[in-house]
This record gives structure tokens, sequence and C-alpha cells, in this order.
């Protein structure tokens, strides 16, 4: 029930209030900044997942402004809920896709989402110096941007990618965990 | 109807946009403050009414955030998460709410006859705060001290919305 | 040998410095790497040459006929890359059904679909961020390390390439 509503919301999102840029375009910028990451890092691949995942998180922190105002969505009953959100409605604005949520946990706290697509892994070759294939998360950004749009809206969550089809995996998963809910903040007692 | 004054505040409690407009004279119906009588000598103005005044600006701030702050959470236990108030009018002013999921809160204080003006601080949510301050590249994503939410773009589309929009003869 | 059908006998991919980029030959390991090295070089002074009078024509057509069996042809794009097919006109096997292309010289229209092909498979690679073109533009007087170095060493390309070669054959209209 939820489930379609949420992508029902996405497309109708999709088709009439999103502006629409050429795809290798972002494809290249993407890949030119993870490229350039790389390089200016020496290759130090857990550094470069961190950068991207910083960016992802400031780009998150602003995007959810905007996801809430073309999405017109009230505020989530459940994690299950927020789920369907990211997927059917989040990544189906920004990128065109909806990946699959599967593998829920037991209390209903951590979920994995399925990029079968990924518009920004597009013709990518894991550079081949025996390390990359290893060690960079080439999408991590996108970690960020749901741990940085997450928080806005009072849920502290963990995002990890835990394959790629980069790396030569099967399927590119990422593991979302939900770690609190934040409180409201109250205001500092002064005077 | 006539808008006296607009404020946003963050998650963090924090107020990082406010904004007064001058109350036309004839509705001016304020409270005597001890500071304005003694504005008469150009002279007389020194440095600490000045400083008196920013302090009770911050005051102000202050004050409509802990109303609005209790208002809203009154609001939620009593009648729930999805329980909201929408404005509140006194014999002086109305004050209307607009609160998004980010925590951002959004405040106008009015003249007692204006309409419900949640639908306006929608719009300048969506139309000036998004547009202007959170895609704006070079302004911070957190506004600490209110920095990057009055720039000149931000200012100006407010200033005429409040002017065209709010302020129209209906 | 009547029978036989031409094939492919050789792919090279030429950056716009002169530089080799990436040579395949076909069947692979059965012709000497050497001698076709040789024959790509040789083309370079016979595009060199058109080029003044080229087109907005990336197809440069036939460059030179080595011999009886060997032809050469070539494609610039707009950037430089030269692209060239050396086709064996006995290096297929004899087609089973259909009609004999005969001993017919091969037209130029013929190897378009594999040219687009191939450019179509560089353009991928080019889309690759971690792909820099800067670093296969090494001139090749310096050491021979970086002259090898130089090489395309992405595998989707080679393969792509490797497919190409190998299922072109006169009158396929696309790879």
């Amino acid at each position: 029930m939820a489930s379609t509503k949420a992508a029902r919301i996405g497309e109708d999102v999709w088709k009439t209030r999103v502006d629409k840029v050429n795809a290798e375009l972002v494809t290249l910028t993407y890949g030119t900044i993870v490229a350039q990451l790389c390089a200016d890092f020496d290759a130090d691949y857990a550094e470069v997942n961190r950068q991207l995942d910083k960016m992802g998180y400031n780009i998150g922190v602003r995007l959810i402004e905007d996801f809430l105002a073309k999405s017109g969505t009230a505020a989530c009953a459940n994690f299950r809920e927020t789920a369907e959100m990211i997927a059917k409605v989040g990544f189906k604005m920004f990128l065109n896709i909806t990946p699959p949520i599967t593998n829920w946990s037991g209390d209903n706290k951590q979920f994995s989402l399925i990029f079968d697509e990924n518009p920004l892994a597009d013709f990518v070759e894991l550079p081949d110096d025996g390390r990359a294939q290893d060690e960079l998360w080439f999408s991590n950004i996108l970690c960020g941007v749901i741990r940085g749009a997450l928080e806005m809206v009072q849920l502290q969550v963990e995002a990890h990618f835990v394959s790629d089809v980069l790396r030569g995996n099967d399927t590119t998963e990422m593991r979302i965990s939900l770690i609190r809910i934040i409180d409201d903040e109250m205001p500092p007692d002064d005077e | 109807m006539v808008v006296y004054a607009f404020y946003i505040f963050d998650r963090h409690t924090e107020c990082i946009y406010s904004k007064k407009w001058p109350p036309p004279v004839a509705a001016s119906t304020a409270k005597p403050r001890p500071q304005s009588t003694s504005s008469a000598a150009t002279n007389g103005e020194s440095a600490q009414p000045l400083t008196r005044r920013t302090n009770q600006k911050s005051d102000d701030e202050k004050l409509v955030f802990g109303v609005v702050f209790s208002l809203r959470n009154m609001c939620r236990n009593l009648g729930g998460e999805d329980n909201f108030f929408m404005n509140f009018r006194t014999n002086e002013y109305k004050l209307h709410y607009f609160e998004t999921l980010t925590r951002l809160k959004f405040v106008m204080l009015t003249d007692t006859r204006t309409g419900n003006l949640r639908a306006a601080l929608h719009q300048i949510w969506l139309n000036l705060y998004i547009e202007y301050v959170v895609k704006n590249p070079l302004s911070p994503a957190e506004h600490p001290g209110g920095m990057g939410v009055a720039n000149e773009l931000f200012e100006r589309g407010l200033e005429s919305f409040v002017r065209e929009v709010l302020s129209a003869p209906s | 040998m009547a029978g036989r059908s031409p094939a492919i006998a050789c792919i090279g991919v030429i950056g716009r410095k002169n530089n080799p980029l990436h040579i395949s030959l076909f069947p692979p390991g059965k012709r000497p790497a050497l001698e076709f090295s040789f024959l790509l070089s040789s083309c370079l002074d016979i595009f060199e040459a058109r080029m003044p009078y080229r087109t907005a024509e990336q197809d440069f057509g036939l460059l030179q006929a080595v011999d009886e069996r060997l032809a050469m042809y070539g494609w610039v794009t707009s950037t430089g890359v030269k692209f060239v097919i050396v086709v064996d006109m006995e290096g297929g096997a004899t087609p089973s059904t259909g009609k004999n292309p005969g001993a017919v010289g091969l037209r130029d229209a013929d190897l378009k679909p594999a040219f687009r092909a191939l450019q179509t498979a560089y353009i991928g690679l080019l889309r690759n961020p971690f792909y820099d073109p800067d670093q296969h533009s090494v001139l090749p007087n310096k050491s021979e390390q970086s002259f090898e170095s130089s090489q395309i060493t992405s595998e989707k390309f080679i393969s792509e390439v490797r497919r190409i070669g190998e299922k072109w054959a006169p009158g396929v209209t696309s790879l």
C-alpha cells in the first residue's frame, strides 16, 4: 500500500517537477571528481571513500529540503516507510532509478538497497592497480547523501556499500542501518 | 494586512534570520519604552541605546522561539505527532507558524485581521529559502549565526513577496 | 584458395600524436606482431599526406594495398585519433551459405560499420573517468618502457576490439 503510493509520488515528481540534465554530463562530472580524488590522495582509497562520503553528506543536508518541497511528503511513520521513500521517491527523483529494498533485519532497523543500474558508474572501470578493486567504493557519495539527508529529518543512520559490480561482485548493494532517532534540540538555558 | 516581523529558526533552535518592518505610524500602539523617549535629540543617541536595542532584538527572537517551541510541543503532546498549530492571535498581533520536516521553523507576525498565512510561509520556504539559500552552493549547509541566509536574492525576494503579495490591499 | 573470404587481420588505434594506442591481431598469436607494427607506422605518412584534403568525412577509405592479400583502411576522428584496419583478403573461412563475395575487391563502405563500432568503443573508453588520454600520449622518443605503458589497458575496450575484429565480414551492416 505505502509502497505503491511512494512509487506513484516518485513517478509524478520525476515527470512534472524535476529539471533534467544530460546523463553523460553527470556521469562524467562525478567520475572526474572520483578520479581526481584518487590522484590527489595518491590512491589512498580509504581516504577517497571518506571524502566522497563527506561530500555526499554536504549534498544530502541540502538535497533533503528540495526533496521535501518537491515530493510534498509528510513525515514517515516508521523506518520501513522511510526506506520506501528513499528508494521510490528520492532515487527516482534525483537519478531516475528505483533500487529494490531487500534484506530487512528482524528489528526493522536495517535494510539493503540493490542498485541494478547506477548512473554514476556507467562506463567506469576501476584502476587496475590491484587495490582499487578491494578498497575503493566508487559510488560512496550516495552513502553520504543518504546519511546527510536523513539526519536532517531526525534519523541518524549509517550507510555503506557491501558490494559493487565494479569490483566484480554480482550486485551493487548498500546497507543502511538506523542508529537512533534524534531528539529535537532544546533551546539553551540562558539567563 | 500589515506584516510586522518574520523569523526563521533552524533545527538547532537558533534564529538564522529575522526581519522587522517598521509599523505604520497610525497603527503604532506599542507600549512606551524607556529609550524611545530619549531619541529626539540626535546627540543623545550614544552607543548605549544602540546596544540595548540589539539586545532587545535577540531577546525578541528568544521570546518568539520560546513561545512557538512550547506551543508546538504542547500541541504534539495533546494531539499527537502530526498535530501542529497554525497561528494564534492576541489583541495586538497574529503569529503565523510553519515548520518543515527538517525542523525549520518559519514565523511571521502580522496584524490581527490577516487570514491564515501558513501557505504563504510554505511559499517562502519553497521559492525563496530553498532556491536562494539551500541551493546556493556558496552558502554553508548549516547557518550558525544566520550565516548565508540573508543574501541579496533572498532578502530582495522576501521584501517583494511581503510588499506585493502579503501587503497588497485586499 | 578461391573460396576464401576477406577478414580483418589487424586493428590499430593510433593517438593524435601518432603514438600507438592499441594493436590487435587476428587470429591472435598467428600473425607477426612486428610486421604489422611496421605496416601501421608506414600508413602514418599516408594519413599525413591526405590530411590537407580531408573533408568532414572521417572515413579515409583505402590507404594502401600492401600485397595481393593485405589492404589497409583508415579512419580519422575530428580529434585526430586514427583507426586502421588491415584486411586479409583471404583470411576468412569459406562462406558456407549465401552468395560468394568472390574475388571482387572490397568497397570502402564495407568497413564503415567496423570503424563506427571502433569509434563507439573508443568513446566508451574515454567515458571511463579513470582513463586519462594524456597519459597515453607519451611521445615514443622516451624509453621503451613508457612506450609500452602508453598502450590502452582497458579490458572492456580490448575485448570490444576483439569482438569487432572477429565478427566483421564483408556485407555486415552493424556490429
